[in-house]
C-alpha cells in the first residue's frame, strides 16, 4: 500500500494497493526480462523527459533527423533506452520503422512487448503522481531471479506490429471472458503478465475491464460521460487513433 | 460533496477539462491552480478519479501505438464519420488502420442512429436495476 501523504488530496485505498502492486511487480524477473533490467526502464521513464538528446529529437521535424546516442552504464543499450525515451515522451510519431528498430534492440517481439508493458505502467504511475501533486514513488530495488520464459499457446501475427493472441487464447489463459477482446487489450498478450500487470492498474485508475463495455458504468465520483471526456481529452492531446 | 452535475446529464464540468490540460501540458503552476478549482468545484474524490483517467489513458495510448494495432473493427464502422470531421486521420497511428468501404459507412450511418436511443435505454435499465438492487 502506497501513501500519498505528500498530496494534499485524500486518495482511495484501491489506487495505492494497485501502485504498490505494480512497482513490486515490476522489480521481480518477468517472462522475458530480469528485475534488474525492468527496473532500469522504469528509471529511463524517469530519465526520459530530462534527456537533451530525447527532447532534440522530439521537437525535430523527424525524430531520425537529431544524431547521437544515450549513455549507457547498466544493463540497458543506447538504443534501448532510445525505444523507452520514444514512447514515453514521443508516443504520437512511433512508426514502423521506430518499432523494427526497437525489436532489433530488445532481440525479440516478446522482450520489446515485456519493455512497453513496463515502461507504460510508470508512465501511469507517475502520471497520477503529478497530477495529485505528489512526489514520484521511489524505484523498487530489482529482485533477483530468471525470466520465466513462458511462451503462451495461440500468438496470431499480421493484426498488429507485434503478435497477439486470438479471442479463444485470450480466453484460455484468462486474460478475457468476452467473445472479443479490444484490440488494445490483446496488444500485450504475447507476454500475458503484462496484460495481467496493465489490468491491475487500469481497474483502479479507470474502470475494471469488464465493465468498460458498459456505457453508464461508474463507482466513481465522475459520472461515466465524465470519465470518457477526460479519456478523449488525454487521447487527442497523445494524438492517439485507437 | 454535492455534484455540480446531476445523473442524465451530459454536460462537461470546464474544470474538469481545464484540470485535464494543466496536468497534461501545463506548468507546476497551472496543475495546482486547476486541481484546486476541480477540488472546490467537484471535492477531493472527483480529482482523484481525473488523476485516475489520465493516468489510464496515458498508459492506454501508448500501448496501443507501442504496438501498432488497428481500430476495432465494430468501433471503427461506427466512428467512421467522427475520424473524418475530426481530422484524425491526420494522426500519424492512423496508418494502422485502413479506411472502411462504402456499404460498412453506410451501415456505420445507420448505428450512429438508433445508437443513442440504445444507450439510454441501456443505462435507463441499468440505473433501475441498481436502485432496486440497493
Amino acid at each position: 500500500m502506497i501513501d500519498f501523504g505528500d498530496s494534499s488530496l485524500t486518495v482511495r485505498g484501491d489506487i495505492g494497493e494497485a501502485h504498490a502492486t505494480a512497482l513490486d511487480d515490476i522489480a521481480r524477473a518477468g517472462t522475458w526480462l530480469t528485475g534488474t533490467e525492468r527496473v532500469a526502464i522504469a528509471a529511463e521513464v524517469r530519465a526520459a523527459p530530462h534527456s537533451t538528446l530525447s527532447l532534440e529529437r522530439k521537437n525535430a521535424l523527424s525524430p531520425y533527423a537529431v544524431a547521437g546516442t544515450h549513455e549507457s552504464n547498466g544493463p540497458l543499450s543506447s538504443d534501448q533506452i532510445e525505444a523507452i525515451h520514444r514512447i514515453t515522451i514521443d508516443p504520437a510519431r512511433l512508426s514502423r520503422r521506430f518499432f523494427d528498430e526497437s525489436v532489433a534492440a530488445w532481440s525479440t517481439p516478446e522482450r520489446y512487448v515485456e519493455m512497453v508493458g513496463v515502461t507504460v505502467r510508470m508512465v501511469a504511475i507517475d502520471t497520477f503522481c503529478r497530477a495529485i501533486g505528489a512526489d514520484s514513488q521511489p524505484l523498487p530495488e530489482p529482485v533477483d531471479g530468471d525470466p520465466s520464459g513462458v511462451q503462451p499457446e495461440g500468438l496470431t501475427t499480421g493484426e498488429a506490429w507485434v503478435p497477439m493472441l486470438s479471442d479463444e487464447a485470450m480466453r484460455a489463459e484468462g486474460l478475457s471472458n468476452t467473445k472479443s477482446a479490444g484490440n488494445v487489450v490483446r496488444a500485450l498478450s504475447a507476454v500475458p503478465a503484462e496484460v495481467r500487470g496493465w489490468g491491475v492498474l487500469s481497474a483502479a485508475h479507470y474502470v475494471p475491464n469488464d465493465k468498460v463495455a458498459e456505457p453508464s458504468w461508474s463507482n466513481r465520483a465522475l459520472l461515466r460521460h465524465e470519465i470518457e471526456a477526460v479519456a478523449t481529452r488525454v487521447s487527442t492531446f497523445n494524438e492517439c487513433f485507437y | 460533496m454535492s455534484s455540480a452535475l446531476e445523473p442524465g446529464s451530459d454536460a462537461i464540468d470546464p474544470e474538469l477539462l481545464a484540470y485535464a490540460d494543466a496536468v497534461l501540458n501545463g506548468s507546476p503552476t497551472d496543475r495546482a491552480a486547476a486541481q484546486e478549482a476541480l477540488r472546490t468545484s467537484r471535492g477531493d474524490a472527483a480529482v482523484v478519479d481525473a488523476a485516475g483517467v489520465i493516468a489510464n489513458f496515458s498508459q492506454m495510448n501508448r500501448i496501443a501505438d507501442a504496438a501498432g494495432i488497428a481500430l476495432d473493427a465494430p468501433t471503427q464502422m461506427f466512428a467512421e464519420q467522427l475520424i473524418d470531421d475530426g481530422g484524425y486521420r491526420n494522426f500519424a497511428s492512423a496508418e494502422n488502420t485502413e479506411p472502411i468501404g462504402t456499404a460498412k459507412r453506410i451501415a456505420g450511418r445507420g448505428l450512429r442512429r438508433v445508437a443513442p436511443t440504445a444507450l439510454r435505454a441501456q443505462s435507463a435499465i441499468a440505473a433501475r436495476f441498481k436502485r432496486s438492487r440497493d
